[in-house]
Formats: C-alpha cells, sequence, structure tokens
C-alpha cells in the first residue's frame, strides 16, 4: 500500500543493488538512536498538505457558514493559528519521542477543552493576545533549541491549546453544522502539527537544524508583529 | 460468522471483499423524496449513515477502537455490532423513536479518548460499546414517509451500510503495524474524541439536539 512506500526500509531496491548504508548494511549508532526522526518521506508528504496557505492577517473567520470546509479554513486563514500550530509540530520534532507524538495526541484534546469554555460564553483574558504569545514562546522555544523537561513542555503548550481551543469554540454556535465544523477545525489543527513535524525534521542535517531554529525565530517575530498590532 | 483472518497486508478478507461489491450492484425502484435523490430505497440506507455527520464520526470512533485492539477483537466486535444493528432497527420499524445522537456523540467521545490514550480497556466493556454505537445508529436511521417494503428495504440497507463501514474502517486499522501508524491511529482517535467533545459541550448548553 501507499504508507509501505513511504518507509525508508521498505522502498524496493532491485536484485542486486544494495541499500544505503556504511558499506556492510549494519546498525549504526544512528539506528539505535530513539529521538532520530525516521520518517522524512512521510514529513514531506504532510508539509505538502498544508502548504497552500491563504494569505490573510489576524483572527478573520467570524461569521462563516457552518460545514467541514468553514471549520476547516477557520484555523488556516489565520497566520496567528497557523504559526503558532506548525511552531508546535516543530517543537515537538526538536524535543523527540515521546514528544514528538505526545502533543499532536494531546492537544486537540485540550483544545476541545479550551472550545467547551469557548461554547459555555466563559470569558478568557485576551485569548487573541495569548494567541500571539503562544506564537512567540514557542516559536522562540524552537529559535533557542532549549528541550525543557517533557512535563514542562506539555504543561506550555497545554495553556496554548486552551487559548486556541477557545478562539475557535466562541464560533462553534453560529456554525450552521457544528460537528462538521467542529470536525474541521479539528482536523486542520492536526494536519498543521504534521506540517510543522515535517518542517521539524529537517534538524537531523547540520544545516537543516539552523533552518528549524530560523523558521521558530521568524515565528516568534510575526507573533511579536500580532502582539502589537502590525499585523 | 464467513470472516477468514486477512493474509499479512491484506486490508479485508476476500469473502467480505466479495460480498461488500455485490451489495452495491443491488438494484432498487427510484423515488422522487429519497434522502439521496436518484438512488432507491436499499442503496438510500445504505448511504444513510455516510450522510449524518453524528453517525459518521460514532463508526469512524468505533472503527478505530477495534480496531487498534487488533483483527480477533475486531471479529468479535462485528458480529456483536451487526446483532445490535438488527435490534436497533427492529425497534426503528415498530416505530419507536428515541434521541439517540446524544447518546452516539457520547460512546464517539469515549472511544476517541481511549484509542487517543491506548489504554487497555477490558474485552467486554469495549464490546459494550461497539454495540451501544450500533444500536443508537440504527434506531436513528428510520426512513420517514416509507411504509411496508420501502421501509423494510431501507433499514435492510442501513444495517449493511453501518456494517461495511465498520469493517471499512477497522480492518485497515487492524492491519497496520508500525510504530508511526499505530501514533496515527491515536491521533485519529483524539481528532474524533475532540470533535464529539466540543459538540457535547454545545449540546449541554441547551441546543436542540435536531440541529446537528
Amino acid at each position: 500500500m501507499i504508507w509501505r512506500g513511504l518507509h525508508p526500509e521498505s522502498i524496493y531496491y532491485p536484485r542486486g543493488w544494495s541499500r544505503p548504508g556504511n558499506g556492510d548494511n549494519t546498525s549504526t549508532s544512528s539506528n539505535m538512536d530513539p529521538k532520530k526522526f525516521r520518517y522524512p518521506r512521510v514529513a514531506l508528504v504532510a508539509i505538502l498538505l498544508v502548504a497552500p496557505c491563504a494569505t490573510s492577517w489576524g483572527h478573520e473567520a467570524a461569521g462563516s457558514a457552518g460545514g467541514f470546509v468553514s471549520g476547516f479554513t477557520h484555523p488556516i486563514v489565520g497566520w496567528d493559528h497557523v504559526v503558532a500550530m506548525v511552531a508546535v509540530g516543530v517543537w515537538g520534532a526538536l524535543l523527540g519521542a515521546p514528544a514528538i507524538w505526545m502533543l499532536p495526541v494531546l492537544f486537540p484534546l485540550i483544545m476541545a477543552a479550551g472550545g467547551a469554555l469557548g461554547v459555555a460564553g466563559v470569558e478568557l483574558p485576551a485569548v487573541e493576545a495569548g494567541i500571539a504569545m503562544s506564537a512567540i514562546v514557542l516559536g522562540a522555544m524552537v529559535a533557542a533549541a532549549l528541550q525543557p523537561p517533557l512535563w514542562v513542555a506539555l504543561l506550555m503548550v497545554g495553556v496554548f491549546a486552551v487559548f486556541h481551543g477557545h478562539a475557535h469554540g466562541t464560533e462553534l454556535p453560529q456554525a450552521a453544522s457544528p460537528l462538521t465544523y467542529s470536525a474541521g477545525f479539528v482536523v486542520a489543527t492536526g494536519l498543521l502539527h504534521v506540517a510543522g513535524i515535517g518542517i521539524g525534521s529537517l534538524v537531523r542535517w547540520p544545516a537543516g537544524r539552523i533552518a528549524v531554529r530560523a523558521v521558530g525565530a521568524a515565528i516568534a517575530l510575526a507573533g511579536v508583529a500580532f502582539l502589537t498590532g502590525l499585523a | 460468522m464467513i470472516v477468514a483472518r486477512p493474509r499479512e497486508g491484506r486490508l479485508i478478507s476476500w469473502p467480505v471483499a466479495r460480498i461488500a461489491c455485490s451489495l452495491l450492484g443491488c438494484p432498487g425502484t427510484v423515488l422522487a423524496h429519497s434522502v439521496f435523490q436518484g438512488v432507491g430505497n436499499f442503496y438510500g440506507g445504505f448511504l444513510h449513515p455516510a450522510g449524518v455527520p453524528a453517525h459518521l464520526l460514532a463508526l469512524l470512533a468505533v472503527g478505530l477502537f477495534v480496531g487498534q485492539r487488533g483483527w480477533e477483537f475486531t471479529v468479535h466486535a462485528l458480529r456483536l455490532f451487526i446483532l445490535s444493528c438488527l435490534g436497533g432497527l427492529a425497534l426503528a420499524w415498530t416505530g419507536v423513536k428515541l434521541p439517540a445522537i446524544l447518546p452516539l456523540l457520547t460512546g464517539a467521545a469515549v472511544l476517541g479518548v481511549l484509542v487517543a490514550a491506548g489504554l487497555r480497556v477490558p474485552p467486554k466493556a469495549g464490546l459494550a460499546l461497539a454495540v451501544w454505537v450500533g444500536f443508537f445508529i440504527a434506531l436513528d436511521s428510520a426512513p420517514d414517509g416509507l411504509e411496508g417494503a420501502a421501509r423494510l428495504a431501507a433499514l435492510g440497507g442501513t444495517a449493511l451500510g453501518a456494517s461495511a463501514a465498520f469493517i471499512w474502517v477497522s480492518a485497515p486499522v487492524s492491519a497496520l503495524g508500525r510504530p508511526w501508524q499505530h501514533i496515527a491511529i491515536r491521533a485519529a482517535g483524539s481528532w474524533v474524541g475532540a470533535s464529539a467533545l466540543l459538540v457535547l459541550a454545545l449540546a449541554a448548553t441547551g441546543r436542540p439536539m435536531s440541529a446537528f
């Protein structure tokens, strides 16, 4: 099946061809490194999934009609959501296992909790500022290549997930089809994470590590622009 | 149950594949007031779960859950799922109407969270959740305005459609074996659970269930 072809070890090599290795195809230390990112091809495909993002600034999707497409485009038409979600994926890839998979699995559920607060009309202080701060903080974490303990990373991302969920949740009641709307923005958020993991997979190369940290810095600067109202 | 264990790499067994393909060719009378314009009652019933978002979400959730627990569990769950569908359809045939969207969303939320967490669940509890979903999907699929043979055809189509969707989700999921695929299943479970939880929160604010 298609996903088998994306795995480096399941690529077909004709008889007599040797696979890339160190000559004798034995295990190297990198093969035993649990933090090594193993699926760059999958990650590149994931980047392509969310590559065409609309060029729009800030949080503009209020009042849109219901439906899956409306929910799906809600995180994507706002650059503040896009950069923050990509930063979550990039930071997860930088932190390696288990953060690289725990963040995409836990984030939607914590976001749903924040969304429930938004649906219930519970006011959170400065939601837009919180979203901008999420971009600044997570971008700075990536730029500095900081690797705090797992519980610290999960706590930070969890707090920001509540803010993002609240922003989506406040517009859920206006959707004509709330279930497909919520499925849409949850799926879009998840795909943005996967795109971020794809970008973060570049850290396996030294030049890629610099590029990823530059991406983190750009995300942090974008967050500053959102916070100060420049964007 | 005529379900054979699939060979390594095969997604569904040949008997299931043949049955599913042959039933797609079932003819039906075309009525002006079908749920899906231009198709017969049986095929309309077959497609009905795919047309109701809550049903689709619940089927995804239960398929991910049973598939995550392996092929043997999938087969056991399929048997009970079909029986629960038939039970729900029997009730729907008699005209009993119970609120089904809320139980379905609750089931989808619970199953989604269990898939995301990857928790070990007692087999009987897992089977009970599958029965819960199957029963309420069937109960909620009563076709309005159809009587007699047309109603029976629509309900029969729904039983087949829900069971086919169950297998179409759970069989590929149970065949996935690589670590990143297990993580992808858990992420899909968290998506399903999060969507269901959000709508449950909306329901808790008093919005009528018919609006979903």
